[in-house]
Order: structure tokens, then sequence, then C-alpha cells
């Protein structure tokens, strides 16, 4: 549905348009780049979830990104802030009140402004873990794919090894037992859910790799001289892109879902604000006993929302490149 | 491929894949820092000894060379003399069986639950493709997907927690029976199921979406098959074609979900456990982790990944027993 449509050559350099005026090549190249957007869009626009879960994913966008700004405009408290009454009492485990919407939690830190900088970590987690993840799968699939022999026959079962591991088990092994010691920090989270979740974007590129190879194309590359970085590069990676992509929306979803169980058991940096570390206070500070249920439902729901978004757009997009789940 | 050929092949398989869980068990668990003699002394409580340490150090096995311990580790493993646990001062094997009870209870529960109401809605949306009922089910599937299964535990908790539930407060809180269980064996086990409920309910919600889009997709594929024009050109009703024709092959590729499903239940089963107070082997899990209890959190990490391993073993088996077509080939 994207391929056929038949793309503007690649400028090499100036050229005359129809007209007779001179275009420069960037000129050409970012038309060349719009027109292929509009085109995605108006077939991506008649998948009705992805559009519903790309609006969702642009409401936390915003949510994430005006976070700084309305702290510093003191309509969101700091964070971090232990906030205490005029005597000077910590006012912590409070219900929704006024001055603190959602309530503030067991150390007397405001909830709404934790859960609405929460949405920044949890995003940057989501997004960073998955980009280690599809650079792995792809690096992974790219090479058992197009070297074949004994190298894939390696590399896949070292795939599979990791596909047949369940992922959540694994995750927590990991934060328990890799260095440093005793310490899960923000890059060892990131690492941790990146390794595993890679496996499977290795075999999808595998597999995108062994048909693209066989293609008059990549051997018409070979005939004119271009080496193996360079047909790689140049014309396999690039069209096994679209389906990384989608995958890569789909992996942001598990690595958010993988850190908030990570961040549940209590292997997360605690220092860090996410929604899973919010819950993992909610639940250690049994809140739901103390009737403080906002406590525990909303940062829930943010998580749902985001991943649900994610999902949404990921299965839209995947639905769009995927060959195999094209209507028949 | 002969059946003979396949089952060798895949054996092997399993069985290098296992001895390659075992070394990297093996591997990441000398990574972990300190001396089990400091843990153990900091479970006791005790002041640490010198030449008690020295003794226990070399009670453990730490000051064998590296591979001496990993094939004292290898026979160990397979002779069932998993250790002692750093804190519970009793045999790890024996924690485990007792607690893997309740974790096979509320896995194998809540699969059985997800699988018939999973596949039943898979029906529905395969037969009405594209309509309400469809768009529905995807989306409330995916809704489920989307949530961190400790989080709908929490929820369901909110609702129908003894107690504090705001809906229908029915169902008891935590634990997994009360104590002293009831003396009558028939109040027993009524008293489990009741305990099983919610959290068995959690994890039967966060599989459904995965179970009733792989039955949809399935029964789609199949429904475009020339054999179910022939059926319905014989006159059979839209209900005996399924139930005869369709339905029956659409199952096959569930025999391979169930497997690859386990892997995804056992990580959520362990924070349901937390958070129902289970006292299955998440719970175990968890507290060996804030214990930093390793000959525990070893011999689980080794137990729920064979257990995979082997389940996809046999579903692969049964995958090949149950459709003439793979051997075929």
């Amino acid at each position: 549905m994207i391929s056929p449509v038949p793309s503007p050559p690649i400028p090499k350099g100036a050229r005359p348009s129809l007209d007779g005026t001179t275009t420069s090549p960037l000129r050409m190249r970012a038309r060349m780049i719009l027109e292929r957007g509009g085109v995605f869009w108006r077939v991506f626009r008649q998948s009705r979830l992805g559009v519903i879960g790309l609006l969702i994913l642009l409401g936390f966008l915003v949510v994430a990104l005006s976070a700084p700004a309305l702290a510093a405009a003191g309509i969101l408290r700091d964070p971090f802030l232990i906030n205490e009454d005029s005597q000077g009492r910590i006012l912590n485990y409070l219900g929704p009140t006024e001055s603190f919407p959602l309530g503030t939690d067991q150390v007397g830190r405001d909830l709404l402004s934790r859960m609405w900088f929460g949405s920044q970590y949890t995003l940057l987690i989501g997004i960073i873990a998955s980009v280690i993840s599809m650079g792995l799968g792809t690096s992974v699939g790219l090479l058992a794919g197009y070297a074949g022999g004994w190298i894939d026959e390696v590399l896949m079962r070292v795939t599979d090894f990791f596909l047949v591991l369940p992922t959540l088990v694994l995750a927590l092994i990991l934060a328990v037992t890799l260095p440093p010691p005793g310490v899960v920090d923000l890059w060892k989270l990131i690492f941790v859910i990146g390794i595993s979740l890679w496996a499977s974007t290795a075999r999808l590129v595998r597999s995108q790799v062994l048909t693209i190879k066989e293609r008059q194309f990549v051997l018409r590359a070979q005939a004119i001289g271009a080496g193996h970085g360079r047909i790689i590069a140049r014309h396999i990676f690039p069209n096994a892109f679209s389906l990384v992509f989608a995958e890569a929306i789909l992996t942001i979803a598990v690595a958010i879902l993988t850190e908030s169980f990570l961040a549940f058991i209590g292997l997360a940096p605690a220092d860090t604000i996410t929604w899973g570390n919010i819950l993992q206070a909610a639940l250690a500070h049994d809140a739901l006993e103390q009737g403080l249920v906002w406590w525990v439902v909303m940062p829930g729901l943010l998580i749902v929302g985001l991943v649900y978004g994610f999902t949404l757009l990921g299965y839209a997009l995947d639905e769009l490149f995927n060959p195999r789940l094209r209507r028949r | 491929m002969s059946m003979r050929r396949v089952v060798v092949r895949k054996s092997l398989n399993a069985f290098a894949t296992i001895v390659l869980i075992l070394i990297v068990n093996f591997v990441l668990f000398r990574l972990v820092p300190g001396n089990p003699a400091d843990i153990f002394f900091k479970g006791s409580g005790a002041n640490p000894d010198e030449s008690l340490k020295e003794q226990l150090t070399q009670l453990f096995g730490f000051n064998d060379p590296l591979e001496l311990q990993l094939s004292k580790y290898l026979v160990n493993t397979f002779t069932g003399n998993w250790g002692y646990s750093y804190f519970k001062a009793d045999l790890v094997s024996d924690i485990i069986a007792q607690k893997a009870v309740w974790t096979v209870l509320l896995v194998g529960s809540s699969t059985i639950f997800t699988l018939w109401i999973g596949m039943v809605i898979g029906v529905f949306s395969a037969w009405r493709r594209g309509k309400a009922f469809d768009l529905a089910s995807l989306g409330v599937g995916f809704f489920f997907y989307a949530m961190p299964t400790f989080w709908l535990a929490m929820m369901l908790l909110l609702f129908f927690g003894q107690g504090r539930g705001v809906l229908l407060p029915l169902f008891p809180a935590a634990g997994e029976q009360t104590y002293p269980p009831p003396s009558d064996p028939f109040a027993a086990s009524i008293d489990i199921l009741f305990h099983l409920f919610l959290p068995a309910l959690t994890l039967a919600l966060v599989q459904l979406a995965g179970i009733s889009i792989i039955m949809r997709n399935a029964l789609i594929d199949v429904l475009t098959e020339d054999y179910l024009v022939t059926a319905r050109a014989k006159g059979l009703s839209d209900r005996q074609m399924l139930k005869w024709h369709a339905i029956p092959n659409a199952r096959l590729p569930m025999v391979t979900v169930i497997a690859l499903n386990l892997g995804f239940v056992l990580g959520g089963a362990i924070t349901v456990e937390v958070v129902f107070d289970y006292d299955g082997l998440g719970l175990l899990t968890v507290e060996a982790i804030n214990n930093l209890d390793y000959p525990i959190l070893q011999a689980v990490f080794l137990l729920l990944t064979i257990s995979v391993v082997v389940a996809n073993l046999i579903s692969d088996f049964a995958y090949v027993a149950l459709d003439p077509r793979v051997r075929i080939e």
C-alpha cells in the first residue's frame, strides 16, 4: 500500500523542473519526503484505531513536554518537594484536597505533579529501551539473514534462546544479577528492558532480509560492484525499515509495561519518578487500605492509556506495513 | 518429515537450550556481589566471626576453582540438590515444592478459563468480522492487554475485595486459604477456590486478548477455505459448519499459543501473588530479591525457564501429532 506509489527519482544535482526554473536538490528532497508523507497519511488516516492511538500519544506528549513549563509557572508543584503545613507538620497520606488534587504520598509529595512529571520518565524509558532493543534485534536479524550459513545458525540459536525465556522473568533476573551490584540505576533499567525484548525483532528482520536479498535489485547492486555493507545499508535495510518501525512502536508499549513490572517488584531506581514507582509506593504503604484510592487508580490509568496508545498505533502501522497481515 | 525425526530434532534443540539456561544461570549468579557468608550472617543478625565466615565460604564451595563449581552445580541441579536457602534455613527444593503447588493451581486454572472464554470470543469475532462485536472485543482486549497485571489485581481488590470492596466485597483480599484450613475437605476446597478466584481472574483477563485475537485470525483463515463452501453446498447450517468443519481446524494454533503464553503468565503471576499475598513462587521470588536469597532466585529462575522450554517442546509434539499437514512437508 505504500510501496506501489511511484516515488520521484532521487535528485543527483540541481536540475530544471518543468516550468524551467531550477530547484535545489535539498528542496527536491524535502518535497519528496513531504509527498511520501502525504501518501502515507492518506492511507494511515483510514485506520480508525491507528488515528485514535496517535491522538492518545499526542495527548501524553503534551503532558510530558508541558511539565517543566507548568512547574515554572507555579501551576504544578515540585514533584520532589516534601510539603508541610504552616506549623511545619509534614502533609503525608492526604486524600484529594483543593491544593493537592490527587493527594500526597508517604513522605508528603504532591501526587499530581509526580504523575505529571512521571510521564517524562515513563516515555523516556520506554522509547530508549525500544531503540536499544530495535538496534540489537535489527543488527542480529540483518547479519543472520544476509550472511546465512553458520553465522545465521549461531545467531538464531541465541535468538531462540532469548525468545523462549519469559520476558519478565528474564528482565527480573538480569536486574538482580547484573553489575553494578545491588543498585538498579536508570541506565541499567533501560538496558535490562532493551536486552529482554530484542529477540522477536531479530526473527522478524531476518525473515524480511531472506526475501529481500533474493530480489533483483540486490543482484543488480552486486553486479555494479556494491560491497556487502552498502547493499545492507542502502538496499536491504531501507526495505525492512517500515516493519521495524511498527515493531518499535509496539515494543515501546511492552517496554513501558516491563518497566512498571520491575518498578513494582522494587527493581527500579528510587530517585526517578515513574508511574510504576508511584504504584509500588502505594502498595508498600497500603494506600488502598487507607482509602487513598486515587494514588492507586490514576498511575494505573495513565500506564493503560499510554500503552494503549502505542499498541493501537503499532497495530495499525503493522497492518499497513506487514505484507502477511494485509487483507486478502 | 517423519514423526520420529521431528521428535529427535526438537528434543535436541530443547536440550541445548536447557544446557544454555543452566550455564547462563550459573554465570549470572557468579556476577552477584558479596560473599554468600556475609548475606547469611546478615539474615541471622549475628555478628560475623571471621573463622566461621571462612568455614561457611568453604562449605558453600566458593573457594573452589570455577570449573569445579560449574560441574558441581550441573551435577547438583540434575540430582535435585539445589542447596539451602540463605534465609529460610530449609532446603531450596523443599521450599520450592511447597510453593509451586499454589502457582501451578493459579496459572493452570486461569489458563484453562481464558482458553475457554477466549476461544468463544474469538469465534464470535471471526464470524462477525468487522462488525460491532468484533471491534468491541478487539478494543476491550487491547485495553486489558495494556494493563499492568498487578494494577488490574489491585483494581479487582478495590472492587471485590473483602472488607474494602466498593462494588461487591465478596472475595478474600489476601492469602491462598484460611488458616487453619477447615477440617472438612469439601469446605476446605471451597475455601481454596474462593481465595483463588480474584488472582485467577486477574491473570485470565490479561491473557484474554492474546488468545481471542489468535483464535479469531485462525478462524478467519479457515473460513476462506474451499471445503467450507462444500460444507455449505451440501446444506449444513452455519452452526454445524462452524462446529464440525471450521473450529476444529482453527483450534490447532491454540496448542502453540498455550506454551507461548505460559512465559507471559508466569511473569504476571509473580506480581499477582504479591498483590494478593498468595503464597506461591512469585511471592517467594520477591521475598528472595529483598533478602538477597540467591539460591532461591537461582532455582526459581531455572524452574520457570525450563518449564517454559518443556511446555514449548510438548506443544511442538502435540502440533505435529494433531496436524498431519505438518508431517508431509
